[in-house]
């Protein structure tokens, strides 16, 4: 390759380079001209976090009956409740309900012959019940990581990491409706002017002998809910746009939680006959924010699932159904910082900077020319990880203790797969090849073991694809590293090591060689 | 260096009787006490202090009257505030077995004297401050068929890593020895963080994920080199032994041992707690990838190569075709050796007649030369006078 056209592809190179460390690195700042409302944002964060780094959200499921001291004591203020409606709950701050309905305490007699009141065996059994639904809700979802933990034994505290810190959707709203659907158990039925439809009346009727699977699917790049039904299902769709066309009935067929008998429902899809399709199932977008609207979809789908397959949970014998109390979206989840550290994301970027600096320096210092070649094959693997990472995988991956360290494995592997193929020039210069085949052949040399460790590393990503939730995450995160460390090992940087080299004449001195005979004249 | 690996490399034995302690150890003290789990995922309790977003001002002096009270009781602190509401919390995590009754009584009664004393600024300025107390057991945070799914994963990794290096290196012990590095790597990283117990977060999974996939990286390096020494010319006169042990990867592997170690044990040290956790689960699952790929399946490499090289002999030998081979292939060379002896028997007369030859015209050249000068000075002169 001429001189020139070395120098030019090499500040070509080295620009685009600059730019693109720029765009991942270059610290927040206000756009000017925009009156302060557009902010330049780097790409290093617009990472989606886990808690480690990025903090989360968490609540509290409350059953029916069941109140925090703070909140006794505000309503006893406010005179919502009597002091007699409610007793403490042992030692803890919780306090229980007294109303027979709610089948929360059981009476026995105190050692003064006075009435006490204790947890009901049964309302405990059922919140066991419902702690299982919870749990397996929660697993199933994929979150990196969560933690779902009963509170004194009688209320749950439900933990998600912040991981959808997506441009257009809003990572609160998507983490509280999660929060917020998550807490419903109950029974699931259809309503028509919040009367339940006549095929649901009876005692024996189940919402499975009228719907037989719910999905989420995608069509166009559009998520909705697909609900399929029964034959039994089919006719009251029939009926219901039948009526609803003749005018005789409701324009919507609610599907409804139903609680108990005092605590009313909660109204989880509106079907009109425009959702029915030919088929006589239904397709419908629950409505909601527009990018927001997979996550939304999927969540429900799940939720759906689990309330057809688990069923509504009787407290004992009676007939009062298990409920949590309404987890408000609006005000009753907690956003929180990360554990340990709050600037624990600032940490990592100047551990990770820090780490490619002496990486940099530390090849420059030991193979002078070809070190340079290691600093420009090394940005490569940072720039094009690092935006995978932000971009092609947005939403989908997470930023995990697991990514930093597949990333600095990638890194550092690239970084010594370099020095290895360096000595096998060398070596070959040892033998007193010219330096052009002490290049090819340290080259050869080397091509074939860097080829079988990546081709192993990448069978490994793609194997822990099986896995779930972070495991899944970070197979995906290694495939992007090995293809990017073979790319920058066995292509790019060879073709970088053509380039560089080129633009300087004196190539013994840009390989730090020096022949024995040479030092002798 | 050389010397130290050497000598390790050749005690296999005692190799797989250290690791067979470790594990045997580790399944013990697993079994009786599981895996020793960090804070964030264990059970514990929980002291909130909440207040008003608008007093938020006083929620430092608020917190540090509650840690002079605490001590060092605490374990973590969450800050959180309520989404779209004007209430802040201060989470107090404390282990399930500390004994807070007196110490939450104690602070409930100081805020209370607070909220009484008219000269207070926390009365002055009707800062509300409620107080609660929990016992949290955790119940789930792994999401389902977590673990079984990375089981699964991970057979299956060695499997298709087997597959791709038998065929490769065309050679099954090869192939044999990368799968022994895949579940010595995940297997021992494992065994260790339970027998050291090193606090595991949800985090641990990946340092254990990073060990196997190190542990695979260390044994090709060193397991190529084994196959590209084996091809030397003179690799027939030494033994697997030394073949095994000059070809181990030994400075690439300690290089990327040492540099990925020193990475990661600063950005852990960096990140905080979590992150310690995490890079110490990571250094042990470094430290067993490099031990593997160093000592381990070198020491394994050596017998068992020594049996597949014998194998591949003693196949060469009972392969008939090749017996065949060998039968025409003695026939040709007896061939040949009558037909040297032929000429050999002729060559004498031959060469005689030759060297006659030869030196009839090695005369008749020398003549020619001593000849040639007088020719020439004759010409020369000619073409003098001419010119003049």
């Amino acid at each position: 390759m001429g001189k020139k056209k070395s120098v030019v592809l090499t500040v070509l190179i080295t620009i685009v380079l600059v730019v693109l460390c720029g765009i991942i690195a270059f610290p927040v700042f206000t756009i000017p001209g925009s009156n302060g409302v557009k902010k330049w944002n780097p790409t290093v964060l617009q990472y989606d976090l886990n808690s480690d780094f990025g903090g989360g959200y968490y609540t509290y499921y409350y059953p029916n009956g069941v109140i925090t001291e703070t909140d006794y004591e505000e309503d006893l203020l406010s005179g919502d409740i009597k002091a007699e409606d409610y007793v403490r709950y042992g030692d803890t701050d919780f306090y229980l309900s007294t109303d027979e309905d709610l089948k929360v305490v059981s009476e026995v007699a105190g050692e003064n012959g006075a009435i006490e009141y204790v947890l009901n065996e049964d309302f405990q059994a059922a919140f066991n019940e419902a702690v299982a639904q919870v749990k397996a809700r929660f697993a199933k979802k994929g979150f990196t990581e969560y933690r779902v933990s009963v509170v004194d034994g009688v209320a749950l505290r439900v933990e998600i990491p912040d991981s959808e810190n997506m441009e257009n959707i809003n990572s609160e709203e998507n983490a509280a409706q999660v929060l917020s659907l998550f807490a419903s158990v109950g029974k699931l039925t259809f309503q028509k002017n919040g009367e339940t439809v006549s095929e649901l009346k009876d005692e024996d009727a189940d919402i499975n002998d009228i719907i037989s699977s719910v999905s989420s699917k995608m069509k166009y790049d559009q998520s909705y809910l697909k609900i399929n039904f029964t034959s039994k299902g089919k006719d009251m769709l029939k009926t219901f746009k039948s009526e609803s066309s003749s005018g005789s009935s409701a324009t919507t067929l609610d599907l409804v939680l139903e609680n108990s008998a005092g605590t009313g429902v909660h109204k989880l899809l509106s079907i009109q006959t425009g959702h029915i399709n030919s088929n006589n199932n239904v397709e419908i977008l629950p409505g909601n924010t527009e990018d927001g609207e997979i996550r939304y979809v999927e969540t429900l789908s799940l939720l759906l699932n689990s309330l057809m397959n688990d069923g509504e949970i009787f407290i004992g014998e009676s007939d009062v159904i298990f409920a949590f109390q309404n987890v408000s979206s609006q005000t009753d989840v907690y956003k929180f910082e990360s554990v340990y550290r709050s600037n624990a994301l600032n940490m990592l970027f100047i551990a990770v900077g820090v780490t490619l600096i002496v990486l940099l320096a530390l090849a420059i210092v030991k193979m002078g020319g070809f070190g340079v070649v290691n600093l420009f094959t090394t940005l490569t693997y940072f720039v094009i990880t690092t935006f995978c990472f932000a971009f092609i995988t947005k939403g989908v991956l997470v930023v995990t203790m697991g990514t930093v360290l597949i990333f600095l494995l990638g890194l550092v592997l690239t970084n010594v797969f370099q020095a290895r193929v360096y000595s096998a020039i060398k070596a070959e210069f040892a033998l007193g090849k010219t330096i052009a085949s002490s290049v090819k052949g340290g080259y050869k040399k080397t091509f074939w073991g860097m080829l079988d460790v990546y081709a192993v590393l990448l069978i490994g990503a793609v194997a822990a694809l099986i896995g779930v939730a972070g495991l899944h995450m970070l197979a995906i995160q290694a495939i992007i590293c090995v293809l990017t460390g073979a790319f920058c090992n066995l292509l790019w940087g060879r073709a970088l090591n053509v380039i560089l080299s080129s633009t300087n004449k004196n190539k013994y001195k840009f390989y730090r060689f020096v022949r024995e005979e040479d030092d002798d004249e | 260096m050389s010397k130290f690996l050497t000598k390790s490399v050749k005690k296999v034995t005692l190799l797989s009787v250290i690791l067979a302690i470790i594990l045997a150890a580790a399944i013990v003290v697993g079994t009786l006490f599981g895996f020793n789990k960090d804070a964030t995922v264990k059970s514990n309790q929980t002291v909130t202090i909440s207040t008003y977003k608008h007093n938020e001002a006083y929620l430092d002096d608020i917190m540090s009257d509650c840690e002079d009270i605490f001590e060092d009781k605490i374990l973590y602190e969450i800050d959180s505030t309520v989404l779209y509401e004007d209430i802040i919390e201060h989470v107090y995590v404390f282990s399930a077995d500390a004994d807070l009754e007196e110490t939450v009584a104690e602070i409930k009664a100081h805020f209370e004297a607070r909220k009484n004393d008219a000269n207070d600024e926390l009365a002055i300025n009707d800062v509300v401050v409620n107080i609660t107390w929990h016992q949290e057991s955790n119940v789930s945070y792994l999401a389902k068929n977590y673990v079984s799914r990375a089981i699964i994963a991970s057979v299956i990794f060695a499997i298709l890593a087997f597959v791709y290096v038998t065929l490769r290196f065309r050679r099954w012990d090869m192939g044999l020895l990368v799968v022994l590095a895949i579940v010595l790597g995940v297997g021992f990283t494992t065994a260790i963080i339970a027998l050291v117990r090193i606090p595991v977060t949800a985090s641990t999974v990946y340092a254990i994920a990073g060990a196997g996939l190190l542990a695979t990286i260390t044994a090709i390096m060193t397991l190529h080199r084994v196959r590209l020494a084996s091809k030397e010319e003179d690799a027939k006169n030494k033994s697997a032994a030394e073949i095994v042990t000059n070809a181990i990867a030994w400075k690439e592997i300690v290089s990327l041992c040492a540099i990925l170690a020193v990475a990661t044990l600063f950005t852990g040290i960096l990140v905080g707690k979590a992150g310690i956790w995490f890079a110490l689960s990571a250094l042990v699952g470094i430290v067993m990838a490099a031990f593997i790929g160093i000592l381990y399946v070198p020491a394994v490499c050596i017998p068992l190569k020594g049996v597949v090289d014998a194998k591949i002999a003693n196949k060469t030998v009972r392969y008939k075709g090749a017996e065949k081979t060998s039968t025409k292939t003695k026939k040709a060379a007896k061939k040949e050796v009558v037909e040297e002896q032929e000429v050999a028997v002729e060559a004498p007369v031959e060469e005689a007649a030759e060297e006659v030859a030869e030196e009839t015209e090695e005369e008749s050249v020398e003549e020619d030369v001593e000849e040639a000068p007088v020719e020439e000075t004759v010409a020369e002169e000619t073409e003098e006078e001419n010119n003049d």
